[in-house]
């Protein structure tokens, strides 16, 4: 079998009738691609969804901070997330689990990218919750 | 006169009751530590009923010759509520000496066991396959990514088609990148119907998720998306 690209993978939409709580962590920011590019895209429909919990790992540094400020794929993970939250029939609770490490001394700033006040707003409109832990 | 049994000096009406939970979970780290278990704990005691959970390391310890089988299927058969079987460091492929008798061994549990962790194992995709076919009542699947496939003959790679029941393998299936990669198609031979899978996102990861999607409750994608290496 040849070595294949995962870029190179063509992500077919699923239905999740079932599906309740979708998970996976995210470290260094360029993760933000994946989530853009596979794991949302993945999701046709999961209407019975109630968690999305969002582990960012101990890689993240303070450093990462500003790039992700700037990251053009955090609009389409904002809009994805919404889309998510106004799929399903109950509210669907966006755990946002920071482990912190000696190269991020706080968890704020992070909560304060991935939930900034716009998308907050728009989530809290799709039926979403934020939850920080 | 009353024998020493029944002389103690301190209480021991707690050490029945305490059994369940004390034994509840046994690990045998070697081959010599299960001949100890045998030779000190007598089958048909019940004590082997208590154990839930059992992980049996081998490590190149083990030794399966027939005569031995004999001699211990009997312990084996005693473990009669063992729900969660992990092996440890097992090499489950036809270059091991009477390999052919592993379901022997292991298919004592098959009337209880619904967990099966296997780690650091080497295995053949047969062998794989012959261990989710042995367990009717298995739900949950582990193999992490220190276990690898083994193909010392072409038997090793014959799977078969799956007769079993098709009401379990309902619970959990958590595989590391690499194993998903060699035992997938053993996997999706079975009839999967798993509520919660662990797995990364790749060619394969994207495949079991698309047969496991009608029943998956909790999906969960370990690490970064990666691409697969090339099979040697």
């Amino acid at each position: 079998m040849a070595d294949r690209d995962v870029n190179d993978i063509q992500v077919d939409p699923i239905s999740f009738p079932e599906l309740r709580v979708f998970e996976f962590w995210i470290g260094e920011w360029e993760d933000v691609d994946p989530m853009v590019n596979h794991y949302f895209p993945l999701i046709e429909s999961a209407p019975n969804l109630s968690t999305i919990h969002i582990e960012v790992t101990e890689e993240t540094k303070d450093s990462d901070i500003p790039f992700l400020r700037d990251s053009s794929g955090w609009k389409e993970v904002d809009l994805q997330l919404c889309r998510l939250a106004s799929g399903a029939r109950g509210t669907v609770t966006l755990v946002l689990d920071v482990v912190l490490s000696p190269e991020l001394s706080d968890r704020k700033d992070v909560f304060g990218i991935l939930a900034g006040s716009q998308f907050l707003s728009e989530f809290l409109g799709a039926g979403g919750l934020i939850r920080f832990k | 006169m009353r024998d020493l049994k029944s002389c103690s000096l301190t209480a021991r009406s707690w050490t029945c009751r305490s059994q369940r939970y004390i034994l509840e979970s046994v690990t045998i780290p070697s081959f010599d530590h299960l001949l100890k278990w045998t030779s000190e704990i007598d089958p048909t005691s019940g004590i082997s009923s208590y154990v839930r959970t059992i992980t049996l390391c081998d490590n190149h310890t083990w030794r399966f010759s027939p005569d031995i089988l004999a001699r211990l299927e009997h312990y084996f058969a005693s473990f009669d509520r063992l729900e969660c079987l992990n092996l440890k460091g097992f090499h489950l492929h036809s270059g091991i000496r009477h390999g052919e008798l592993i379901p022997e061994w292991f298919g004592q549990f098959r009337n209880t066991l619904r967990t099966l962790n296997l780690e650091s194992c080497s295995l053949s995709p047969s062998a794989f396959q012959s261990i989710l076919h042995l367990f009717p009542l298995l739900d949950n699947v582990a193999i992490n990514d220190d276990c690898h496939a083994v193909i010392d003959t072409e038997g090793d790679r014959a799977l078969e088609r799956y007769h079993g029941d098709v009401a379990h393998f309902r619970g959990s299936l958590v595989t590391g990148i690499n194993t998903l990669r060699e035992f997938l198609p053993c996997l999706l031979m079975v009839p999967l119907q798993f509520h919660r899978l662990v797995c990364f996102f790749n060619g394969e990861g994207h495949q079991i998720v698309s047969v496991c999607a009608p029943t998956l409750q909790i999906l969960n994608f370990e690490g970064s998306p990666v691409s697969s290496p090339p099979i040697p």
